[in-house]
């Protein structure tokens, strides 16, 4: 009797703790890390559509923190089955060996329908390893208001962009000294210190004939140091020597009329259209120095080469960034498709601001530096545009950070 | 034997002894040591945060961070720094304590307020005086526009952000060691006070003669502590300034920080740890045998 009521016993234990792993392994959840720019909502609506058989998570972390965590993750060992990653990021994270290629998930028809720069972005040493949330590109939104009551008229074709001399005419005319000033040419104030600056920051360079680093990524000296780029980073300084534009950070400059025109991208609307939807914009083409320049690269997804469940994580890629996920994404957040056949499909995207957007896509936009070094890069880049903003010299600034450049890509050779 | 007796006895009280202050070494020994031992072994290598993994490089990191412009920049920030939150916090707090001390009513309730920035988190702290010191809308600004001064650019400039962070973490800290010295002042005999002022020393006469005097060992503390938390800031540079403008305000914990978890350059930025920490080490000791000589 007790023998058997002993047998009884052991059995009630073990049957629930041999069955438990088992039906564990059964739910199967996604993680994605994710930061609260890229609205959850619109995440969850894309991947909903998708209807898959299994759960995924969306964890958020603080703006600000995000990369650090992420990298903290990997190192760790401890990372999210997906994680956004920022297009130029791409090489410095596929160096390290913590993303998984996706040239064995991917469809070749279906990576060829992303957009030339799209595809660049995802690509690193001859495979992929990320797919785009969406592409970007930058305009100079101005105050509609300000304009109206000046008589100025913006060009609203690529040919027709103002030239710098036009552009500082404008700005001449718009500015009020101490009260407001003509152009915030970069994403955020100058407190600020984020890939945002740089991604603003470089077009000037670029507009002015130059550029960063090597095609090659061997060096900086004869590219970031060259006169052309030096002309473009001079222009910039002067904005700021001129009383254009001001290091001083002021909050909602653009929102709250200090500031009357403003390099920044298409989520400018989307945001506006939540938190400010009396603010009067209009948008025109970048300005052109010795050539044409626009911003191209944005968020990705990669999957990690931990995640214990790759061909799930693959789906949910799919599910976001496929053609479906990616015209639901879009259309929420009024952000830049990054495939071809979902900006032709969508009318949206034919008209006002988004056809100078699409415009510019083709002819001027400008991919930032694919190299295992960039953080390195971008904050030197950074930390140049940010001294001669405050009135360093501009030969000083631009030797400096050459030298940094050089010495972050010799480490990574 | 009684001998071997004793000796058992002696081993056993011993074991005990040991016992009682094992949990406090392992802790130390896990938390502490061994830390700080890994610091110093990953300063040898290229360790990257994200890879998990670096190659041994010899002295490589310590060679180019002398040669790094930007790491002897936050050295000097951080220097300045120090330099003037040690004298100006250790004086308002030492003043303030003498004022506290005062035998009159309701003071207990003013001590009480004043302690507040202390228990306060210096992430808020750094939060709200940021706020305070918006060029635009900030509080500061309205202040000084309404007693005539012109408005100031504060954390937005090359020239005033240092001391604006400075003036907030002593505002965030004088307290706690007004408290201190507070404490050393109630250990000063009454007697020797009534003495001098019988032999009629006023009371500025007493501070400096009396008080100052029999405040040494506290003051040195205070010195230590407080040149200790100054060398190590980080939250006022992360939360309001993010080093900038122009590495202005880049301590060298905020530059460390940065090349660990911005650029993922682990090896170098523990090299720069272990410096600081050796740094850290050899000005505590100095003022510890500065002020010991006076002691004696």
């Amino acid at each position: 009797m007790k023998r058997t009521l002993g047998l009884i016993l052991v059995t009630m234990l073990l049957v629930p703790m041999l069955l438990t792993p088992a039906l564990g392994e059964q739910k199967i959840t996604i993680t994605i890390a994710s930061f609260p720019d890229q609205p959850k909502a619109s995440l969850v609506a894309a991947i909903d559509a998708a209807q898959l058989d299994f759960d995924v998570e969306i964890i958020e972390y603080p703006q600000n923190e995000y990369e650090n965590k992420i990298k903290m993750a990997f190192g760790a060992g401890n990372a999210t089955d997906l994680v956004l990653i920022d297009g130029p990021n791409t090489a410095s994270y596929a160096a390290t060996g913590v993303l998984e290629p996706l040239d064995a998930y991917w469809d070749k028809a279906d990576f060829e329908d992303l957009v030339a720069s799209a595809q660049s972005t995802a690509t690193w040493n001859g495979q992929i390893w990320v797919a785009p949330l969406n592409e970007s590109n930058t305009v100079l939104f101005y105050n509609k208001k300000v304009f109206d009551e000046l008589g100025i008229v913006a060009p609203t074709k690529v040919d027709e962009a103002w030239t710098f001399e036009q552009l500082l005419e404008v700005c001449e005319k718009v500015t009020i000294p101490g009260q407001r000033y003509a152009i915030q040419p970069q994403m955020f104030s100058m407190a600020n210190k984020n890939e945002g600056q740089t991604y603003t920051q470089m077009l000037w360079l670029w507009m002015g004939g130059g550029e960063v680093i090597a095609p090659d990524g061997s060096t900086a000296t004869g590219y970031f140091d060259s006169e052309e780029s030096k002309a473009g980073i001079s222009f910039y300084a002067d904005l700021f020597n001129k009383g254009y534009a001001t290091t001083e950070d002021i909050v909602n400059a653009f929102e709250t009329d200090r500031v009357v025109m403003w390099v920044n991208g298409p989520w400018a609307i989307g945001n506006w259209r939540r938190d400010f939807p009396d603010v009067q914009w209009g948008a025109t083409p970048m300005p052109r120095g010795a050539r044409s320049a626009s911003g191209s690269g944005s968020w990705n997804i990669g999957m990690s080469a931990s995640s214990k469940n790759k061909a799930e994580a693959w789906k949910v890629i799919e599910a976001i960034t496929g053609k479906q996920g990616q015209t639901i994404w879009c259309e929420e957040t009024m952000n830049t498709p990054a495939r071809a056949s979902v900006l032709e499909a969508l009318d949206m995207y034919k008209e006002y601001p988004f056809d100078i957007i699409n415009e510019q896509m083709i002819k001027t936009s400008m991919a930032r530096p694919s190299t295992p070094a960039y953080p390195q890069i971008s904050e030197a880049l950074m930390d140049c545009f940010a001294e001669v903003a405050f009135g360093e010299d501009v030969d000083e600034a631009v030797a400096k950070a050459t030298q940094k450049m050089n010495d972050a890509l010799a480490a990574v050779k | 034997m009684p001998s071997r007796q004793s000796g058992n006895r002696q081993l056993k009280t011993n074991l005990v002894g040991y016992s009682f202050i094992l949990p406090a070494v392992a802790i130390i020994g896990v938390f502490f040591v061994y830390p700080a031992i890994q610091l110093f072994t990953i300063g040898f290598t290229d360790y990257n945060l994200m890879a998990g993994r670096g190659n041994f490089v010899g002295f490589t990191n310590f060679v180019n961070m002398m040669k790094n412009p930007d790491f002897i920049n936050s050295l000097g920030v951080t220097f300045k720094l120090a330099l003037f939150i040690v004298p100006v916090q250790t004086a308002i707090a030492l003043v303030m304590a003498v004022l506290m001390n005062q035998k009159l009513k309701g003071l207990s309730f003013f001590r009480v307020l004043y302690f507040f920035p202390a228990i306060t988190s210096f992430v808020a702290v750094a939060i709200i005086w940021k706020q305070m010191y918006n060029p635009t809308f900030g509080l500061m600004n309205t202040l000084l526009e309404s007693v005539g001064i012109e408005r100031m650019k504060f954390l937005s400039s090359k020239q005033q952000a240092l001391l604006s962070v400075a003036i907030t973490c002593i505002w965030k800290s004088w307290s706690y060691f007004m408290v201190i010295f507070i404490s050393g002042l109630k250990d000063i005999p009454d007697e020797i006070e009534e003495a001098a002022q019988i032999d009629g020393a006023n009371k500025v006469q007493q501070f400096f003669h009396i008080t100052l005097p029999m405040l040494r060992r506290v003051t040195l503390f205070v010195v230590m502590i407080t040149t200790m938390d100054a060398i190590k800031l980080f939250i006022p540079p992360f939360t309001m300034t993010s080093g900038g403008p122009l590495g202005t305000t880049d301590t060298t914990v905020h530059y460390v920080w940065r090349q660990a978890f911005r650029l993922m350059q682990v090896g170098p930025a523990a090299a720069m740890s272990s410096v600081l920490f050796i740094i850290i080490v050899v000005i505590t000791l100095i003022q510890f045998k500065i002020g010991s000589k006076d002691n004696q």
